[in-house]
């Protein structure tokens, strides 16, 4: 065709990057042969290579199985980790899947390659090398985000998705938790029934909470979309992360013989998560948080994440490979009505959309920030044990130190002014008010954080908002932890008197 | 701008026939600036353009777009190939119905978007510089979550 490039169009180009540096410089690699087999023609960079295709698959499935594998066979010598596979486990995978590149490529990685057999009796395709499967069951657990983002609803996508491919497939919605009949639902037993009245009053700092019977009639969705507005726009996505945690974590629990809850989350988002964690002062837990093999708490249940050594380009290249539809974009940063809180550039509110754009611009010019941000967080070790004070949102342990450290701060300028003592009021134990429980004293730090500023200009009316029922429960868990705190807080004095003497 | 000289294209093109997507090239009689009253011929180079990742949601929610450009960049005094940088501006100018900022930033894609050109990243083939030839395949898929 006559409509080709100019002649010259090479000197061009050259004459150009010299006269206008680009911000974003163009990589010298070399482009034309595959840097692992050395012969095929390039199609992918990443990291500080060019690959072709198959090389490119074979990289990814190679840090899929080194993730993969070891949670599956604890105590294995490590060099045998990826040449064998694992045994047969005894449970089921539950898998969860959001539509992202993430959960999509690890879904279809551990389909085809025969990690799960198919439920519907459907013959695996055993080629030559194929190996026993992992899993003789697996169920993909999704949950729908539409009734407050207000995007396309995806349920039916990923049901097929997962019914394709012969697994069983749950379907949650984000309200289902203020859904009391949930965990009949999901085939569990109910054990606490009673707890889907329990409101929060966001203008008093303390957050008292109260006990009040289902009187008002709204729905499942309106609780969650009036607690969603009474928060400042920057605190929505934590909140809903806490959400997704939970029902996911529930689902585990929940559903007959799961031994393992995967999660597609790559090494992009663990990176993310890596610096607005500390941001957000979630770095107590962080390391439980990156973890690729963590047991869900009272119970055998392994949480995985065997994405975190591939990023979401890659993830993203290999469903474009596999003509694999994702949706990335959830778009949490923009729920809820707008503040007037100011957006910083690119309308991001929120630490986790701003992390998520600094370390996307980052990696443009510097590809290894994520791998070396990863690697950082990977050092971190949990100091705590996991059997002690859980936060009622976050559902982690919460830092003994920091719970003393806010009742003597955060909470001092509650100090009843009647009390003798003048000690703060904490948990409400010093009030004589037995049915007014305080929430803040039992939250970590992050989420004392996350929920102040649920300013009163949001709250209508009395200002009291539902919380979810589970964290209505985790709450009088807590009161007694903290009451334990609290009073050794008070008799410490004595007891370092008496040392001393 | 763009679409205004596909739209101004009169003559058929004898020598162009149809490619077999139903495009049939053309040529076009036009003064290029007014200092200048030579008559150039131009013609159109077809890109196919894919949005992946929820990027479609942008883009009056169609994920496939078969879009016709100029082959050379219109309204300037060099004979220029129409590059990356034409296109990424074309699409913002011609294709995007909503947000803009979710898809370019400065003259080039917001971090975060993947470019492919024909199925290969665009890293290898020059990003920006990349000068289009007529089929090239385009894709864009948006890795950001949104928070
Ligand atoms: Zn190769
Ligand atoms: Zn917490």
């Amino acid at each position: 065709m006559s409509c080709g490039n100019p002649e010259g169009a090479v000197e061009g180009e050259e004459k150009e990057e010299v006269l206008m540096p680009t911000s974003r410089p163009v990589r010298r690699v070399d482009k034309a042969i595959c840097n692992r087999c050395k012969k095929a023609k390039t199609s992918f960079i990443f990291r500080q290579g060019a690959y072709c295709s198959p090389c490119y698959e074979i990289s990814l499935r190679s840090r899929f199985i080194r993730q993969l594998h070891p949670p599956l066979r604890p105590g294995a010598v490590k060099s045998t980790l990826t040449l064998y596979r694992p045994v047969v486990q005894s449970g089921q995978a539950l898998i969860a899947v959001s539509g992202g590149a993430g959960s999509v490529a690890m879904l279809d990685m551990l389909m085809s390659r025969g990690y799960i057999s198919r439920s519907d009796g459907a013959a695996t395709n055993r080629t030559k090398g194929q190996k026993e499967a992992v899993w003789d069951k697996a169920t993909v657990v999704y949950v729908e985000f539409a009734s407050v983002t207000g995007r396309d609803e995806r349920t039916e996508d990923i049901r097929k998705l997962s019914e394709d491919r012969g697994l069983g497939f749950i379907g949650l919605k984000v309200e289902d938790v203020y859904d009391a009949g949930l965990v009949s639902w999901l085939g569990g037993s109910e054990r606490n029934a009673d707890t889907s009245g329990v409101k929060v009053n966001f203008q008093q700092p303390n957050l008292p909470v109260s006990q009040e019977p289902t009187t008002s009639n709204t729905t499942p969705v309106e609780r969650l979309q009036s607690l969603l507005a009474s928060l400042p726009p920057a605190s929505r996505p934590s909140l809903l992360s806490h959400i997704l945690d939970h029902l996911l974590t529930l689902a585990a629990l929940t559903l007959p013989n799961v031994s393992q809850l995967l999660l597609g989350e790559t090494a992009t988002r663990l990176a993310q998560r890596v610096i607005s964690g500390t941001a957000l002062g979630r770095g107590w837990t962080l390391p439980l948080e990156l973890s690729n093999s963590f047991t869900l708490p009272d119970s055998q249940i392994v949480r995985m994440k065997p994405m975190k050594e591939i990023s979401v380009k890659e993830a993203a290249l290999w469903c474009r490979i596999h003509g694999l539809e994702t949706v990335n974009y959830r778009g949490w940063d923009d729920v809820g009505p707008k503040g007037k809180e100011g957006r910083a550039k690119g309308g991001a509110a929120s630490l986790e959309a701003l992390t998520e754009q600094f370390i996307a611009g980052l990696s443009t010019t510097h590809p290894s920030t994520v791998s070396t941000i990863n690697r950082t967080g990977d050092k971190l070790v949990f100091p705590g044990d996991t059997s002690g004070p859980i936060c009622p949102l976050c559902e982690m342990p919460t830092e003994p130190d920091a719970m003393r450290w806010k009742a003597r701060t955060a909470l001092t300028s509650l100090t009843d002014p009647h009390s003798s003592l003048g000690s703060p009021t904490i948990a409400g134990i010093h009030t004589g008010d037995s049915t007014h429980d305080n929430f803040a004293p039992t939250l970590c730090y992050a989420c004392l954080t996350t929920l102040s500023g649920g300013a009163t200009d949001r709250t209508t009316g009395d200002g009291m908002v539902n919380l979810p029922p589970w964290v209505g429960q985790r709450v009088s868990t807590s009161q007694r932890m903290v009451a334990r705190e609290q009073m050794r807080e008070e008799i410490a004095d004595f007891l370092l008197a008496t040392e001393e003497e | 701008m763009a679409a205004t000289v596909a739209t101004v294209m009169t003559t058929m093109n004898p020598e162009v026939t149809s490619n077999g997507l139903g495009y049939v090239g053309k040529t076009e009689v036009e003064a290029s600036g007014s200092s200048s009253t030579i008559v150039k011929k131009e013609e159109e180079l077809e890109i196919l353009i894919e949005f992946g990742g929820g990027l479609h949601l942008l883009f009056s929610q169609k994920p496939k777009h078969t879009i016709h450009i100029p082959c050379q960049i219109p309204q300037s005094d060099l004979p220029e190939a129409p590059d990356m940088r034409y296109l990424v501006r074309w699409l913002k100018e011609n294709l995007l119905s909503e947000r803009p900022e979710m898809f370019g930033e400065g003259d080039s894609v917001r971090p975060g978007i993947l470019v492919l050109i024909n199925d290969a990243d665009w890293e290898l083939e020059g990003e920006l510089e990349y000068l289009l030839k007529d089929g090239d395949e385009v894709v864009f898929i948006s890795t950001l979550h949104g928070g």
